[in-house]
């Protein structure tokens, strides 16, 4: 396995005066330069992991460390040069136009008293250019498709230039053609070395996308590993609670309920 | 959340103790006072024994017509501008033993009333904006108010029974009348003849003083009320149809302002319309602090130096005594003499302000010369002695 | 667009009630002293707290609107102006004259009128963000007005405070350099840091974890923000008493000029702001002999304009 860009160790949290502990012992690596897909039920607190891991949560225990480092030694500031997130979608009240809002993704560089650069635009159109989103330059974010929004989401996350990419799951809402639109991005970003950690509930697509597997139920690691081997049937029907089936098509597998 | 909720219940506390008021409040006596009986005995003792009280008819400032048998034993004066109707009511010697409850509003410091009923205090003295239910306790046979008051006091007055008589009082010419619907209602019409006559007496002065005045001698005339309130100074005009605006007229004087005068009160103007009206006169009137302080103030000012009022020197502050002279009051009189002597001061060179003051007094109210001295010329301001 | 608003400010020099209504000659003013001080002493201070009151109201809309993430929120209606307004009134009963204290009280009631307006909006059950902060608005607004009223006719015995008219609907007629030297350090230091914070607006603006990962203290910035913006609201409504309408559109108008981005609106809504406040009392002061309450006129202008936008398809100018 590859070096681990994040290593998380029994992590536990739970929100303000609920006893149930959202997560609970957790453990897990997150490979550095490769594609890791989180999966598992409604609930499993996939998301909580991923505020836990933007900071936007505090764990009432274990240890997170990034690059070795813990994670409470960092500054918000260094720590958005290190992640970058892409909610599942965000909703906006002012009709900015996409250049404006890609341009946000900037903020990491730029002072709290500063305004945006050239470079600063530069960087910007180049990652417009980069996902293809060019000829939407003008157009204002309240009128974009799922599959666009989205990837301009993804295009903000980049001009962060950051060392990862966090996406809340990204294809949940959108059709088949925009998901697989979105995989590729993200599997040409891995492939220049980006490090993408992205939750799904879809299996199949994460089979085929990612080199790294995290299956999570009930605030656990069932386990994680490499996709081929992390992938059966035994796994998933523990972290579903109903029996599945793993088949084989053109060698890539497929996961069936069991009827 | 639950300690969002503290903050509101202290902000609201909060208020409510700015809220409070920190003086005005008076208990409201009952009528089961050792006052009460007296007065009923007085009342006997008025009327000559045996003889039945004769009707009394009247149709008060609202067109209302009302009846009584016999003048009313108790009377309450009630609603805003009450101290006004007070005013006139003292005037007749009826009052101190009518008068059964009032409210006792002050504009300055001091009221004339001890000055002029020694039973004040009697009497029961109603809260500010006293309503029908603190006023029927005192079981009046006919409260007074203001012409505007019918509906928030009046008509739930009536609503218990209670006989309510409107007054205006603030024109001449509805001081004319209503002075004698204060005398019919006293029972004593001569004294309102009496007290009309002193003010037709005067009217007619004035309007011998100014005979053969031309319109082009009729001076600009600028009424203006310097209002300081919170350190925001307003300059503001009265309408055209109130008291001051006749009384510039009546005075032989031509009001400038008039067109900026619209709306039902006071209306406020920028030293800028002053400067393009550039008046000959200006008056200057203040309800709440010294005018004549006011004027000494702007005269150092620049800009109001640039007037040609305040070149000529021709720049007065309104005079009054236990209020100001500008207001429907019985005082109006004085106040027309006033601007009359102050706009063509070679027409009424012969008319001395204080003698005018010591007669009204003595006239209007009894009070004998060492009284004025004593109690009221301490009080009066305003450039009363030209 | 600056030069928009010099020529407002400049052609507004000339009109007045002197020496006749409306217009003032040029030359006047080199042969008639009377003239000069007027412009001197009045109008230009006058001119010049317009155009803070107008800067200040408008910027400030921009930042609660960003802030909240709400289009149709502004001073008015989140109780930031009445609590000024009350504070100011307050302090006036207390101390019995204008000064710096009036200025900080009515800075500390306004930042109260925000902090209940939020907390009451959290609280709420029913409706979206939107509606709710609305609606919690609306309420700290009204009992805000209310305590002024109570003030008023309750606690001022001496009658020390100003007319109701003046608070409720404002006005610039007892300016001089005096009240726009109070107002100065408050706004140019509010004003200034909206200006240097504008494109991080933009952040707030988005969703709480999107700022968070963008690196941006959200806490820190947007109390400095607020703060900022309420600063410069207190300072104006302490001095010209409470104006609706100019915080909810001109945020509104300069959003459909130059796009929704603050780095463009905040310039923007401090010029068409400043310029639009000044036409309006320019309006208050010389149409008519006596005075109109400059609310009046903000208000009836302000709404015909919002109806106008809401109702036409807005045109963007793209740079």
């Amino acid at each position: 396995m590859t070096e681990a860009l994040i290593s998380i160790r029994d992590l536990e949290f739970s929100y303000n005066g609920d006893h149930r502990k959202v997560l609970q012992g957790l453990s897990l690596d997150l490979p550095a330069g490769s594609i890791t897909a989180i999966l598992g039920p409604n609930g499993a607190g996939k998301s909580t992991l991923v505020h836990i891991l933007l900071g936007i949560l505090k764990p009432a225990g274990g240890q997170i460390s990034i690059l070795g480092k813990s994670i409470q030694v960092y500054t918000r500031r260094e720590l958005s040069h290190l992640i970058a997130f892409v909610p599942q979608s965000e909703y906006t009240a002012f009709d900015f136009s996409v250049l404006e809002y890609v341009l946000m993704g900037r903020a990491p560089h730029i002072g709290m008293l500063q305004m945006p650069t050239k470079n600063d635009i530069e960087r910007t159109l180049e990652q417009l250019e980069n996902l293809g989103l060019t000829p939407l330059a003008r157009r204002s974010v309240l009128e974009l498709s799922g599959g666009e929004h989205q990837l301009v989401l993804i295009a903000r996350a980049l001009v962060q230039e950051p060392q990862m990419l966090l996406l809340d799951e990204p294809t949940t809402h959108l059709d088949l053609s925009n998901q697989g639109r979105i995989l590729n991005t993200l599997t040409r970003l891995a492939e220049r070395g980006t490090t993408v950690v992205y939750t799904t509930h879809d299996p199949d697509s994460a089979a085929r996308t990612a080199q790294y597997l995290v299956l999570m139920r009930e605030g656990q690691v069932l386990s994680s590993g490499e996709v081929g081997l992390v992938l059966t049937a035994q796994n998933l029907t523990r972290t579903y609670g109903v029996p599945v089936r793993v088949v084989q098509v053109d060698g890539y597998p497929f996961v069936l309920l069991e009827s | 959340m639950k300690s969002q909720k503290p903050i509101l219940v202290i902000t609201l506390f909060l208020l409510l103790l700015a809220a409070c008021s920190p003086g005005g409040s008076s208990s409201v006596q009952t009528s089961e006072q050792a006052g009460a009986p007296d007065l009923e005995q007085t009342q006997q003792a008025e009327l000559t024994p045996g003889e039945k009280p004769a009707q009394i008819s009247l149709t008060d400032a609202n067109g209302n017509s009302l009846s009584f048998e016999g003048p009313p034993q108790r009377i309450v004066v009630a609603g805003k501008a009450g101290q006004l109707i007070l005013h006139s009511a003292y005037m007749f010697p009826e009052a101190v033993e009518r008068f059964v409850a009032m409210e006792q509003r002050k504009q300055r410091d001091i009221s004339m009333l001890p000055l002029v009923d020694p039973k004040l205090d009697e009497k029961t003295q109603l809260e500010k904006d006293a309503a029908a239910e603190q006023i029927a306790p005192s079981q009046p046979d006919a409260v007074l108010m203001k012409t505007y008051m019918a509906e928030s006091l009046g008509e739930p007055l009536e609503a218990l029974g209670i006989s309510v008589v409107y007054f205006d009082l603030e024109t001449p010419e509805q001081f004319n009348r209503d002075i004698q619907v204060l005398g019919t209602l006293l029972g004593n019409p001569e004294r309102a003849e009496q007290v009309l006559s002193f003010y037709q007496d005067r009217l007619d002065r004035v309007e011998a003083g100014l005979n053969g005045l031309a319109p082009d001698e009729r001076p600009g005339v600028l009424l203006i009320q310097h209002d300081s309130k919170g350190g925001e100074i307003a300059f503001k005009v009265p309408p055209e149809e109130w008291l001051q605006t006749m009384m510039v007229q009546l005075a032989g004087g031509e009001p400038a302002w008039t067109e900026a005068a619209e709306g039902g009160g006071w209306t406020v103007v920028n030293f800028e319309q002053i400067a393009a009206w550039n008046p000959e006169k200006i008056i200057l009137v203040d309800y709440f602090s010294d005018p004549e302080e006011a004027i000494a103030g702007l005269v150092q000012d620049e800009k109001w130096q640039a007037l040609k009022a305040v070149q000529e020197s021709n720049i007065y502050a309104f005079p009054g005594d236990f209020l100001s002279w500008d207001q429907p009051d019985p005082r109006w009189i004085l106040g027309l003499e006033w601007l009359a002597k102050v706009i063509h001061p070679e027409r009424f060179d012969s008319l001395d302000m204080l003698e005018e003051l010591k007669t009204f007094y003595s006239e209007m109210y009894g009070l004998d010369a060492e009284t004025v001295e004593k109690e009221v010329l301490p009080l009066v301001n305003g450039d009363i002695d030209l | 667009m600056t030069a928009g608003l010099l020529l407002v400010f400049g052609l507004s020099i000339f009109i007045g009630r002197y020496p006749q209504p409306y217009w003032m000659p040029l030359k006047l003013l080199g042969e008639d002293e009377l003239a000069r001080q007027l412009v001197t002493a009045l109008r230009l201070p006058r001119l010049v707290a317009a155009l803070m009151l107008g800067a200040s109201l408008a910027a400030a809309g921009n930042v609660l609107q960003m802030v909240f993430r709400n289009p149709l929120v502004s001073p008015g209606i989140l109780g930031v102006s009445q609590g000024a307004g009350f504070g100011a009134a307050l302090a006036i009963l207390a101390f019995s004259s204008r000064g710096l204290a009036v200025e900080l009280s009515a800075f500390v009631f306004a930042c109260l009128g925000l902090a209940l307006s939020y907390l009451i909006a959290r609280q709420l059950r029913y409706g979206g963000w939107v509606l709710r902060l609305i609606l919690s608005g609306i309420a700290v607004s009204a009992l805000f007005s209310a305590g002024i009223g109570l003030l008023k006719y309750l606690a001022d015995p001496l009658t020390q405070l100003p007319e109701i008219t003046f608070w409720l609907l404002g006005g610039l007629w007892g300016v001089t350099w005096r009240e726009v030297l109070l107002m100065t350090p408050f706004v140019t230091l509010g004003l200034l840091v909206v200006f240097l914070m504008r494109w991080r607006l933009n952040l707030l603006s988005l969703s709480e974890e999107t700022a968070f990962s963008l690196g941006s203290r959200i806490g820190r910035e947007r109390t400095l923000l607020l703060v900022s913006a309420v600063a410069g609201i207190a300072a104006v409504t302490a001095v010209a008493g409470v104006i609706g309408w100019v915080g909810l559109i001109i945020p509104h108008i300069a959003r459909r000029i130059f796009g929704a981005s603050a780095q463009a609106t905040v310039p923007a809504t401090i010029l068409i702001g400043g310029g639009f406040v000044i036409f309006c009392d320019t309006i208050a002061r010389s149409l008519r002999a006596g005075e109109i309450p400059l609310g009046i006129i903000t208000s009836l202008l302000g709404a015909l304009i919002f109806i106008l936008l809401m109702a036409s398809v807005g045109a963007r100018w793209k740079p």
